[in-house]
C-alpha cells in the first residue's frame, strides 16, 4: 500500500472514528477510490445536520464573540465545532477563531474539511495560522497539515516550511498534499538539503513510486532538482527507478523525469551496461512511438551511453517488431540535435 | 453490485453507481464501513443534542429564547 493510500485510508478512518486497522479491507482500492470514498462519506456526515450545523452558526451571532468561544471550548467540542465554523460567515468564523486556544483550534482541524473554510483560514493572521501549524507539527498530524497546505496562504506556508525539518515530516505532509500547485509551492520552499532528506526518506519507505509520481507534477524547474537530488546519484537507487519504472508501466511518467538527470546522474544510469538491455531498450522505443513527447528524453537518454552502444542499441529499434520505421524517422526528426548523436546517425541510416 | 454497496449507498443517500470502487471490496468491510457512518452519524446527533440543551442552559438570559428557538425551534 503507498504512502498516500495510508494517508487516505488514515482519513477516512478519523472521519468514521475507527481504527483505520478495521478499514484494513480497502487496502486495494488504491488512493483515488479512498479519497472518493471519504468525500462521500465527509458530505454525507455533514449534510445529515446540515439544517442544524446551520442553526448552530445563526445562533452564535447572538451572543458575544468571548462566549461563543468558550462554549465551543466547553461544551461544544473540537468536532462539532469544525461542522459549526464551515457554516459561520468568514468574518465571524475569524473574529472566532481569535479568541479560541492554539490546542483547541489544532483539535478543531483534524476533523475540518479545509476547502469549506478556505476563506477563514486565510483571513486569519499569519501568526495565528503558523502557531496552530506548529501544533499540529509538534502532534506529528502531518495528514492534516497537508490538507490545509491547500489553503493556506503562500506567506504561512513559506513560514511553516521553515519548521519542517524531518525526513517523516517532510514525506507525511508532502504525499497528503491534494493540489498538485501547492506541492509545488512547497518544495520550492525547500532547500535542497531537505529535497534530499525528503526523496530519501520516501526511499527508504518504499515510496519510490508515489514520490516519481509526484515529481511528474511539479513545475520544470522543481522536477529537476527533485530529480536531481543525492540519492538519485546512488546506482542502486537508480536500478530501482528503472525496473519499478519497466514493471510497473511508468515509463511515460518516468522517461521525462530520467531526461532531466544531470551528466552526473545520467553517467552513472548509462554505465549499468546490465540495466539498459537490448529487451528494455525496444521497449522505451515501443513508449516512444505511442507518444512522440517521449521520444526525445528517449533520445536524450540514449545521448549519454557510449558511441559504440548507441550504435547497437539503435540496432535493437529498428529490429524490435511493431515499430512503423516511416513513424521512427518522423519521431528522430523531433528530437532536438540528434543528428550528432551516433546511435541517431545510425538509426537514420538503417531505416533510410 | 453487491448487497452491501447497495446498502451502503442508501445510508450515504448516493446512487450506488458513485460507489464502484468497492466492487471488488470484501462485503463485509462494506458493512464495516456502513455501521462506522451509522454510529459516527449517531454520534454527531447525540452530540448535537447535548450541545444546543448545554448552550441554551448557558446563554445569557436575554437572549436565550432567541437561540433555544434557532436551535431547537421551540
Amino acid at each position: 500500500m503507498s504512502l498516500d493510500s495510508h494517508a487516505e485510508l488514515e482519513r477516512l478512518a478519523r472521519e468514521l472514528e475507527v481504527d483505520p486497522a478495521d478499514l484494513a479491507g480497502l487496502h486495494d482500492v488504491g488512493t483515488d477510490g479512498l479519497r472518493r470514498l471519504r468525500h462521500l462519506v465527509s458530505n454525507a456526515l455533514h449534510d445529515e445536520h446540515h439544517q442544524a450545523f446551520q442553526r448552530a452558526a445563526q445562533a452564535s451571532v447572538l451572543l458575544p464573540v468571548a462566549l461563543t468561544a468558550k462554549l465551543s471550548e466547553t461544551l461544544i467540542g473540537p468536532y462539532l465545532s469544525s461542522r459549526i465554523a464551515a457554516e459561520m460567515a468568514p468574518d465571524r468564523s475569524i473574529r472566532l477563531a481569535r479568541h479560541l486556544s492554539t490546542g483547541f483550534l489544532a483539535d478543531v482541524c483534524l476533523s475540518l474539511d479545509p476547502s469549506r473554510v478556505a476563506d477563514t483560514v486565510r483571513g486569519l493572521p499569519d501568526d495565528r495560522v503558523v502557531a496552530v501549524g506548529l501544533e499540529l507539527l509538534r502532534r506529528k498530524e502531518y495528514v492534516t497539515l497537508g490538507k490545509f497546505v491547500d489553503v493556506v496562504n503562500h506567506s504561512v506556508l513559506a513560514a511553516m516550511a521553515a519548521e519542517v525539518t524531518t525526513g517523516p515530516a517532510l514525506v507525511g505532509i508532502a504525499f497528503a498534499i491534494e493540489a498538485h500547485h501547492r506541492l509545488d509551492d512547497l518544495i520550492g520552499l525547500l532547500d535542497d538539503d531537505r529535497l534530499d532528506l525528503l526523496v530519501a526518506t520516501a526511499l527508504e519507505r518504499d515510496q519510490l513510486l508515489t514520490a516519481l509520481a509526484l515529481m511528474s507534477h511539479l513545475s520544470p524547474d522543481n522536477r529537476r532538482r527533485a530529480i536531481n537530488v543525492d540519492a538519485m546519484a546512488r546506482p542502486d537507487v537508480l536500478r530501482d527507478v528503472v525496473a519499478a519504472a519497466d514493471a510497473e508501466d511508468l515509463w511515460p511518467v518516468v522517461l521525462p523525469l530520467v531526461a532531466l538527470l544531470d551528466d552526473e546522474r545520467l553517467e552513472v544510469l548509462a554505465g549499468l551496461d546490465d540495466l539498459l538491455t537490448p529487451e528494455l531498450v525496444a521497449r522505451l522505443a515501443m513508449v516512444a512511438a505511442l507518444d512522440p513527447d517521449l521520444w526525445e528524453p528517449l533520445v536524450h537518454t540514449m545521448g549519454r551511453v557510449p558511441p559504440e552502444r548507441q550504435v547497437a542499441l539503435a540496432e535493437v529499434i529498428v529490429e524490435t517488431d511493431g515499430l512503423d520505421p516511416n513513424a521512427l524517422l518522423s519521431l528522430v526528426a523531433l528530437a532536438p540535435d540528434a543528428a550528432d548523436l551516433p546511435g541517431v546517425a545510425a538509426l537514420r541510416e538503417r531505416l533510410a | 453490485m453487491t448487497d452491501a454497496i447497495q446498502r451502503l449507498a442508501a445510508t450515504l443517500r448516493v446512487q450506488p453507481d458513485v460507489l464502484d470502487v468497492l466492487e471488488d471490496v470484501d462485503p463485509a468491510t462494506v458493512d464495516t464501513v456502513r455501521s462506522a457512518y451509522e454510529a459516527a452519524r449517531d454520534r454527531q446527533e447525540h452530540a448535537l443534542g447535548e450541545a444546543f440543551e448545554g448552550t441554551i442552559r448557558l446563554v445569557p438570559r436575554p437572549v436565550r429564547g432567541r437561540v433555544r428557538k434557532l436551535l431547537v425551534g421551540s
